[in-house]
Order: structure tokens, then sequence, then C-alpha cells
């Protein structure tokens, strides 16, 4: 029994004493280290940077420094490092290498949220989707439709398909055509495009806007009108130009040509086209 | 025994590193304003700012105003701070959106309008004192909520 508990005091002594500083020591550098997160996660808040990129730094930063937090407490248990460290290489390739997927589309969130292509709220198109900007994941940017479908875009695919942000101006460009007939007075079209582009409120003066004779189809003459609005008016606008033009050039007696179909119908079936003859069987 | 104090004496100066990291840590997080409960920090920057405001109407002196004045305006901005992080964690209240909301108002009055004007102009006073009191109903509600 005097040996048994001279083993207890000297494994006390030698090791029990040691383990328990380096507790003490990790509740202390714990709770330092999240002080510090704290802080850099108010800086980074604070700063206004997106939300997902916040996210994306703290998650980085938390991984990075409690790793490190780790492998110095090893040390000073005395465990060695270098097999940790070679432990965790593996594990990491292996996980690597199962998930590249996976891995692809968090490297390019992280390029779409330090590139910024667009941010949340943003109106674009990616790849033939458009909607919002609801949020961008670590793995998927969420888009909601203007028919509210919510789209998960995988951020590999983002980051590789062509991107068009309608939102990064706040202007933009409405360009709208008006086809009249031949015979049309084209002074008195032109003069009805420019008053209703006048007259609207929401066309801005600077820059400002361009009418032309742009082309002559097969049935019609084409006039472009180039206005520019604020993004929150666009699709606005252009319904009420679409509407009030043709409305005011119906009212004024200008023929807007449209393409038409001619259906002949015979009663007594001349002219049809004869039924192929059945083939006689070969006996 | 001997043992015992020679592993604590090896250990004590990471121990003390430590402490005195934590120890500037937690000043530091203080210093901010910013605490586990970022609410609580935006409601009381708020009515410190409500009293800083009501203050301003016994004081004299143009210099102290003006004063009272920058440091209403900082406590307002800390409050919006503070606001942000709670939001930044509670991402879908919207309630607490409202709040941001009013209480962007009132930061923008302080960037529309001169110290001075704001000083003498009872009407943009009586305006950030009624967004401050929305801000807080607002967070009454948050709170409210959360409970």
């Amino acid at each position: 029994m005097d040996e048994f508990g001279e083993r207890i005091l000297t494994f006390f002594e030698t090791s029990g004493v040691r383990f328990a500083m380096v507790v003490l020591i990790a509740v202390l550098g714990y709770k330092a280290i999240s002080k510090f997160m704290l802080l850099i996660k108010y800086r980074l808040i604070v700063s206004k940077l997106d939300n997902s990129l916040v996210n994306f730094v703290l998650t980085g930063v938390k991984v990075i420094v409690y790793t490190g937090f780790i492998l110095y407490l090893a040390n000073l248990l005395d465990i060695s490092t270098s097999g940790l460290m070679g432990a965790i290489s593996a594990v990491t390739l292996a996980i690597g290498l199962s998930i590249q997927n996976v891995l692809s589309s968090v490297a390019n969130g992280i390029m779409l949220v330090t590139t910024r292509p667009f941010k949340v709220n943003d109106f674009v198109d990616i790849g033939g989707i458009t909607g919002t900007v609801q949020e961008v994941t670590m793995m998927h940017t969420i888009i909601n439709t203007a028919d509210n479908q919510h789209v998960f875009i995988p951020n590999s695919t983002v980051y590789s398909s062509r991107i068009m942000n309608y939102s990064a101006n706040d202007i933009r460009r409405l360009v709208l055509e008006f086809g009249v007939d031949y015979s049309c007075d084209f002074d008195q079209v032109m003069g009805i495009i420019r008053s209703a582009i006048e007259a609207h409120p929401a066309v801005l003066k600077n820059p400002a806007y361009t009418l032309h004779y742009a082309a002559d189809k097969d049935s019609s003459v084409t006039f472009t009108a180039k206005v520019w609005v604020r993004n929150e008016d666009y699709w606005n606008t252009k319904w009420d130009f679409e509407e009030n033009v043709f409305r005011t050039l119906a009212a004024e007696g200008v023929e807007i040509p449209f393409p038409q179909i001619t259906v002949s119908y015979r009663q007594d079936g001349t002219g049809a086209r004869p039924l192929p003859a059945a083939k006689e069987d070969k006996k | 025994m001997k043992l015992i104090f020679e592993s604590i004496r090896e250990y004590l100066p990471y121990v003390f590193v430590w402490a005195v990291f934590l120890v500037i840590g937690y000043l530091l997080v203080k210093r901010t304003g910013f605490s586990k409960t970022p609410l609580k920090t935006a409601e009381k920057l708020l009515d410190k700012s409500l009293s800083m405001l009501k203050e301003l109407d016994t004081i004299e002196e143009e210099l102290v105003k003006t004063v009272t004045l920058a440091r209403l305006r900082k406590s307002l901005y800390r409050a919006k701070d503070a606001l942000s992080i709670y939001i930044f964690d509670n991402r879908l209240n919207k309630t607490a959106a409202n709040a941001m909301e009013t209480l962007t108002a009132v930061t923008e009055l302080f960037e529309k309008y001169s110290m001075d004007l704001i000083v003498k102009s009872n009407d943009v006073k009586k305006d950030v004192q009624n967004l401050i009191t929305e801000t807080e109903l607002a967070l009454a509600q948050v709170k409210e909520a959360e409970s």
C-alpha cells in the first residue's frame, strides 16, 4: 500500500501538477483568445464589411488560432508536435481529396467575397439565373428570383459563370424600339415618342436621352429611343412607355404593322395534295 | 514536494503571460463598449444619449453644449455599432432591423446638419429625441420577443 501511495505521489509530483498547470494555461488562453476574437468580430462588423465576408474571416481566423493554440498546449506537455502536425496534414489531405468539389466551392466562395462582383441585395444575372442575391455562404450563393424562388448556386459555378450585376451602377439605360408603317409621317412619330419621353418623370435629364431612326425592316420602320432611368424605375418606365406610346400612336392614326398569315380553306378539297397510295403486299 | 514547486515555477511564467493577455483582452473589449449582450449595450447608450439631449437645454455655455452634442453623437454611433453586432448574430430579427433603421435616421441627422444648427434648432432636437425614443421602443420589442 505504501508503494502504491508513493507511486501516486510521484505521478502527481511529476505529471499531475504539470497537467494541472497546462489545464490552467488552457483555460486562461481560451478566455484570452475569445476576448481577442470578440474584438476582431467587433472591428469587422463595425467596418461595414459584407456579413458573408465577416463570417469567412472569423471562421478562418478561429480555425488557425485554435489549431495553433492546441499545438502550443501539446508542446507544453512535451507531446511531440511534429507527429501531430503530420497527422493533421494527413487528415487534411484525405479530407481534401474526398471533398474536392466542396473545397472548390469554398475556395470560390472566398474569391467571391474578396473580389465582390456583387453584394447582398444586388440584382444579378448569374449564368442565366436572374434574381436578387440573398446570401453568399461558404458553399452556395443564394438567389431569390423574381417569381420568389430560392435558387442555391454552388460557388464554383458562380465563379466560372458570366455575372451581370444590374445594381452595380445607380442608373441604367433603357432601350425602346418602336416599329411603324412605311407610309407614316416620320416627324409625327418622332414627335410623339419625344413628348412621351420628356413628359415621363422617371427619365433622367442627365445623361440625355437619344432618339433616332434605327432600321428599315421587312414591313416596318424602327425608331430607337435610349433613355436613362434609375435602377428601381427600369421596369415601370419600360412598361409605361410601351403602353403610352402605343396608345398615342394608335390614337393619332399611325399604323403599327404586325406579321399576318393568310389561311386558305377550300371546301371542295381541290388543290389538296393526294394521299400516297398504299403499297401492295408482295405475294 | 520539491518537484511540485519546481513544476509550478516552470509553468508560472506561461500562466502569467496568458493572464496578462486575458486582462488586456478584457480591457480592450470593455473599452469598445461591446459586451456579450450588445442589445443591452445599445439600450444603455440610447438612454445615455437621451439624458444628454435633455441636458442640452439646461447648459448655457455654447462650447459645453457643442462638446455634449459631440458626446451624444459618439454614443449614438456606438449604439449603432452594438446593434449591428446584435443584427449580425440574429439576422432574421425584423424588429431589430427596424430599430437599426430609426437609429440610422438619427445618425443621418447628425450628418445632414451642423453641430451648431442642431444645438440651436429645437425642431432638429425634437426629431433626434423622437427617433431615439422610437429606437428604444423597437429595442424593447426585440427584448420582449427574446424573453
